[in-house]
């Protein structure tokens, strides 16, 4: 509704006064039910004999409670009183134009008549010859002049006072506006620390006043605030969320960190510059609120009774993934080697809805929450095509592997940060390279890493592509291999296309009879194709993937894409090696020997009974 | 689950749980949709004072919402603590 100058008093106090009336109720309810209630439980605290640390998180988490109604009440009560005031104002300006207007339709109609009257003289004063009466028919017009004098004034004023009521009228909407967009309404979401237009440092700072709630809340409201703050650069995330720390207890979660893990954990779960650990901690309520959206999911499946309903049996695996996920516990080593279990998996990266995640294995340092100076390689695999949430944990045993293989010295991540091709576009390039990109930003999170730290690339297949893209996009690694891979990047060529990493040492293998990748490697038709042949291009090194179990060579030679993942086998050590550093069997090379009745056949150099692998040292690695 | 957990009952921490369900309740069946303004109520008073007040009133719902659903999960939490403590309970009375 927009007011008039002539209709100040527009609109319905009732209306409004109803309204106070609405917040006034239920602050009152509020106050008498919830704020007992929440109260009652945490007075409950000094003679309960419930004690132990789920006791203790019972009763902090109410008493959380008690500050969070309160805002309630204070926005509830604010806006009431600011709408009764408005209300009273809009009321008495109301009635102050309603007489105006009367007083001016009088005056008006008065004006009106002594005009008509004072014209009517005039043309008397005309046909008039009598002195005396043209004597009186002056002084009846200076009678009337002056009452048409007066009443002008009197307009003139009155024109004054509408004036003055829509000044009124101003200042009431304003000061209403004022106390509804205050914080005593809003509590940090008040208009005075707007995050509208706010950036970088600035848009962090604001983020740290707000309650776990009003981070919520914000969220809700502006969803493409999310974007906006997981683009600013790891280094100001990384000092601003150490700014909260508290010098007194190193390591421990502060207040102003738990809100914002608490409040936007899907923002703090990915964000590069927040220290791993915490990423997990804001990881396990997403994996959680996923796993309830699947059961609601699943609840509405189940209600629907049909026996055949493929969805339940999937909807079951995916929350039992989920539980797992939250649930499952793993063997670690600290800097001394000594196992330590947690439990839940160490999430550094998920979001359900582009079909990410990603997983640290290993121990985070207890101060810093991230990679401990302990750990001299930290190996970030990324598995083939048709990987998949379900399969994922099967990705990461093969990660684990290592670190228990290598204890307090390997860390390991499990990258899968998107949809990964299936047979219908494994060969599609531009894909790869979307994940590669995706691959570069995530590589951000490592930011603050000690600098003993080698991070290793370990791309597997199709996962291979995917890290020559990521290189290509920037990434930068102390050396990498590709395993079995699928190419060296989608239109990259040689390693100078990586800009970062193109000095460090480039490893790969593939073994005998891999029809899964050999057949297609090196394709490069427009799109189709991932660039380079790992285990052609010039400047990476072949290794060989050599037996299946290396003190039992009678079991024969790795062959084929999947036999390389044995623990026992040449290939899964030459894997250790360019983790770890230590030596490598550079790959064998066949000779071609000329037949007469067919094509060249190959030698298989490693079944020759005089074959002498040749070594070669991995540069970096284990101190 | 420590030794310590044991000298309180379930059926406390059931009490202590239902508080917060009354409280929760309380936050969440009150008259919530009367804070959303219809758009006739564009006629009551201001366009900006209506602007600021359905701004003011869409934050509080959510808040009101949010710290709602945060007790009922203190709530539902308490209840698994109770009837994991009654587990425990009947176990040790050899009942289970």
């Amino acid at each position: 509704m927009v007011w008039s100058s002539r209709d100040p008093g527009a609109g319905d106090p009732g209306s409004i006064r109803h309204q106070a009336q609405v917040r006034t109720i239920l602050a009152e309810s509020i106050s008498q039910t919830s704020v007992v209630a929440v109260q009652s439980v945490v007075t409950a605290q000094g003679t309960a004999e419930w004690t132990g640390l789920g006791a203790t998180a019972f009763f902090e988490t109410a008493a959380g409670f008690l500050p969070e109604i309160a805002v309630i009440l204070s926005g509830l009560e604010n806006d009431a009183a600011a709408l009764y005031a408005y209300a009273t104002e809009v009321e008495a300006i109301k009635n102050d134009a309603f007489a105006l207007t009367s007083t001016e339709s009088n005056v008006t109609s008065d004006l009106y008549r002594w005009n008509q009257k004072l014209s009517s003289l005039e043309s008397l004063a005309f046909s008039s010859i009598d002195p005396a009466d043209k004597a009186e028919n002056l002084q009846e017009q200076q009678r009337y002049e002056g009452l048409i004098q007066g009443a002008t004034w009197t307009i003139r004023d009155i024109g004054r006072q509408w004036d003055e009521l829509a000044s009124r009228r101003t200042s009431a909407d304003s000061a209403c506006i004022a106390r509804l967009t205050s914080g005593s309404s809003r509590g940090g979401l008040s208009t005075a620390s707007d995050s509208v237009g706010l950036s970088g440092k600035a848009l962090l700072d604001y983020l740290a006043g707000l309650s776990a709630t009003e981070l919520a809340i914000l969220l809700a409201q502006h969803p493409e605030l999310a974007d906006q703050i997981a683009s600013i650069d790891s280094a100001t995330v990384s000092q601003w969320w150490a700014s909260f720390d508290d010098p007194q207890q190193p390591g421990l979660v502060t207040a102003t960190q738990q809100s914002l893990i608490s409040g936007i954990p899907f923002v703090i779960g990915n964000l590069n510059g927040v220290p791993l650990a915490r990423r997990v901690d804001a990881n396990k309520l997403n994996i959680a609120a996923a796993r309830d959206e699947l059961a609601d999911q699943l609840a509405v499946e189940v209600a629907a009774q049909d026996p055949d309903n493929a969805r339940i049996i999937e909807l079951q695996g995916q929350i039992a993934v989920y539980y797992g996920l939250l649930n499952d516990t793993m063997t670690f080593y600290d800097g001394e080697n000594v196992e330590v279990t947690i439990t839940g998996h160490n999430i550094i990266y998920f979001d359900a809805d582009a079909d990410a995640i990603a997983e640290y294995s290993g121990l985070f340092d207890p101060i810093t929450g991230g990679v401990p100076s302990t750990v001299h390689s930290l190996g970030l695999y990324i598995p083939g095509m048709k990987s998949t949430l379900e399969s994922f944990g099967d990705e990461v045993e093969r990660s684990e592997a290592f670190v228990n293989e290598y204890k307090a010295s390997v860390a390991m991540i499990t990258w899968k940060g998107g949809t990964f091709a299936t047979e219908s576009n494994m060969a599609w390039g531009p894909d790869a390279a979307a994940l590669g990109s995706k691959l570069e930003f995530f590589s951000h999170s490592l930011y603050g890493m000690p600098p003993n730290v080698d991070l290793v690339g370990m791309g597997y297949s199709y996962g291979g592509a995917v890290l020559g893209n990521a290189e290509a996009a920037g990434l930068d690694l102390a050396r990498s291999i590709q395993i079995s891979g699928a190419g060296m990047g989608y239109n990259v060529t040689s390693l100078a296309d990586y800009p970062n990493s193109s000095n460090a040492p480039h490893y790969s293998f593939m073994a005998p009879e891999d029809y899964t990748v050999g057949l297609s490697v090196g394709l490069n038709a427009g799109d189709l194709g991932h660039g380079a042949s790992p285990v052609e291009m010039p400047g990476v090194i072949r290794l060989e993937t050599g037996w299946l179990d290396i003190d039992n060579q009678s079991l024969g030679q790795v062959t084929g894409h999947e036999a390389i993942w044995d623990g026992k086998s040449t290939a899964h050590r030459q894997m250790e090696r360019v983790l770890t550093g230590g030596k490598v069997e550079l790959y064998a090379e066949p000779e071609y020997i000329i037949t007469y009745a067919g094509p060249p056949v190959a030698t298989n150099p490693i079944l020759d009974p005089d074959y002498k692998p040749v070594w070669q040292d991995v540069p970096g690695g284990s101190p | 689950m420590s030794v310590s957990h044991l000298v309180v009952s379930a059926d406390d921490i059931h009490e202590l749980t239902a508080s917060l369900t009354t409280a929760a309740d309380a936050l969440s069946t009150s008259s919530l949709d009367a804070l959303v303004f219809l758009n006739q109520s564009a006629i009551i008073a201001s366009g900006s004072v209506i602007e600021a007040l359905g701004a003011s009133a869409s934050i509080q719902r959510l808040r009101i919402e949010l710290t709602s659903a945060n007790v009922e999960t203190l709530s539902a939490s308490g209840n698994l603590a109770a009837a994991r403590m009654l587990t425990e309970d009947l176990l040790l009375a050899g009942q289970i």
